[in-house]
């Protein structure tokens, strides 16, 4: 996202990144509270700060809703909900606002009690047309008979095994074992997880993501102002954004062993970042079901095209591994309230500012791609450190 | 059903027991899902084409009862995606017969659509015909 003339001080960073305090099951707390706990945690005891935060965005509440809330004043807004990776849309216009002087710094905050269901908007279905109309009267529902329609097609085309899935929550187990935070700590292996039932064939329970509360934030700003307010916060530089739009139901998509989605919208991360993968050394993967993450490898051409499950199973995105992957388990065994999106950001920034309790030595680089509503969206973020 | 004033046709040809589907006379392409325009050219030059009624399975989930079991005529076993002739694909529900759900892959078998009277609750069902 830098340009040729734009000085440090324009620089657009992530001043900050939080969680609510409790993630799991957290029926003592509403969407709503879920999003402000998130917000003050990233503000420490400089909540007074919230008030030179001029911008806002937001995707499951709307962010006028939580800006009264939080008593801010802001005079920009941002509600795009396109699924989990609204995350990376909000960011990227974060950035553009900010460079534009629309506005100063952009609180981004998200909560979701997707697992008490407490103060939780309702999901009309109608919103999804056409997916609603053409799949969803036949039991195809997002994302759980929907998105999972990609694995036995991906599968087939790149002889992915079930060792190989399996591999998947396997290695990020090995994550998660160290993260006091995670839902699921217990290492796994791959006979326990083919010996799990099905929730939905070709996929194991172990193979589909957790349903959780949570909550995150991440403040977005120019160095200049970060240091301006003294924020305190150790400062990520926003390396590159991508976005990518497919179709809304799964049958349209152009084939459907591809996310299609993925790979676009890492291309354009690159593109403008100026990175390629070999630069790289941290990767988060949305993996609201293991297959995804397989696809998003090869799409990203981070492996070639049949070797993502090899990659996987031999270690490589595991602790020690040389692709370090979802190292705060992901989705699978972290948290998952719904768009998970915000916790690939949140663990990428506790990596790149050396804060995570499962600390991957010397981390400058750090891609994330999360997709939405299936696949009709897909965001890439590349990170950087700043030190 | 809701759904957009441009597919009711479609709807209606499947209560009637065929498949009918716009076809851009412009670019020669089939307009799925259906809409009054066609997406590549933006003609508006359509005409609604019967189409084929057997197709290829190349996307499948199935609900954890129905792996590995044999007897399932009656049952929906799961959701699949086909491509019927013209790379028109459509989504629908998995029924039997099945020689067995296989626990591997069944993506390339052969699949007929069967649509469905006005008074069934959905509107068509896929039959698998045979893992090839």
């Amino acid at each position: 996202m830098k340009t040729a003339d734009q000085s440090s001080e324009t620089e657009i960073v992530i001043a900050g990144a939080a969680e609510s305090s409790l993630i799991g099951k957290v029926p003592s707390q509403s969407t709503l509270d879920l999003h402000a706990d998130a917000a003050f945690n990233l503000f420490g005891s400089s909540k007074h700060l919230l008030k030179k935060i001029d911008g806002i965005a937001s995707s499951i509440l709307p962010p006028t809703v939580i800006a009264d809330y939080l008593g801010m004043s802001v005079r920009w807004v941002d509600g795009t909900n396109i699924g989990g990776s609204s995350v990376v849309s909000q960011i990227a216009n974060a950035s553009a606002a900010i460079r534009d002087e629309l506005c100063n710094a952009v609180l981004i905050v998200f909560g979701q009690s997707g697992r008490s269901r407490i103060g939780i908007p309702p999901r009309p279905s109608e919103t999804r047309w056409p997916a609603s109309e053409y799949e969803e009267l036949f039991g195809a529902k997002n994302p759980l008979t929907q998105l999972t329609l990609t694995a036995t097609a991906f599968m087939n085309k790149y002889e992915i095994d079930e060792e190989e899935l399996a591999a998947v929550p396997v290695a990020q187990r090995k994550w998660s074992h160290n993260v006091s935070r995670a839902k699921m700590r217990d290492l796994l292996t791959v006979e326990q997880v083919l010996d799990s039932p099905y929730v939905m064939f070709p996929l194991h329970l172990f193979e589909c993501c957790l349903v959780t509360d949570a909550g995150a934030a991440v403040l977005i700003t120019s160095r200049s102002y970060a240091s301006e307010i003294e924020i305190g916060n150790e400062l990520v530089d926003i390396s590159g954004t991508g976005l990518a739009v497919g179709p809304p139901n799964i049958s349209s998509i152009g084939n459907p062993a591809e996310s299609g989605v993925f790979k676009e919208a890492g291309e354009r991360a690159f593109e403008s970042s100026g990175r390629t993968t070999e630069d790289v050394d941290h990767l988060m993967l949305y993996d609201a079901f293991a297959h995804l993450p397989l696809m998003a490898l090869q799409e990203l051409e981070f492996v070639s095209e049949g070797d993502a499950g090899r990659f996987v199973l031999e270690g490589n995105t595991s602790p020690g591994g040389i692709l370090p992957m979802n190292t705060n388990g992901g989705g699978l065994s972290y948290t998952h309230p719904g768009q998970y999106g915000m916790f690939e950001v949140t663990e990428a920034y506790r990596q790149l500012t050396n804060t995570a309790e499962n600390q991957v030595p010397k981390v400058r680089c750090s891609m994330l791609v999360a997709n939405g509503h299936s696949f009709n969206s897909a965001g890439a973020l590349i990170l950087e450190a700043n030190r | 059903m809701s759904g957009s004033v441009s597919s009711t046709e479609f709807w209606k040809s499947i209560r009637n027991g065929s498949i009918e589907i716009p076809l851009c006379k412009d670019c020669n392409r089939f307009v799925y899902y259906v809409r009054p325009f066609c997406p590549l050219c933006y003609s508006e030059n359509l005409e609604t084409i019967h189409v084929g009624l057997i197709g290829t399975l190349i996307a499948y989930v199935l609900y954890p009862e129905s792996v590995g079991s044999f007897d399932l005529n009656d049952k929906q076993a799961g959701i699949g995606v086909i491509e019927l002739d013209n790379e028109i694909r459509l989504l629908g529900p998995l029924f039997g017969p099945f020689a067995a759900i296989p626990r591997g892959c069944a993506i390339g078998s052969s699949v007929e659509v069967e649509p469905q009277a006005k008074d069934k609750d959905i509107p068509f069902k896929f039959h698998l015909l045979g893992v090839s």
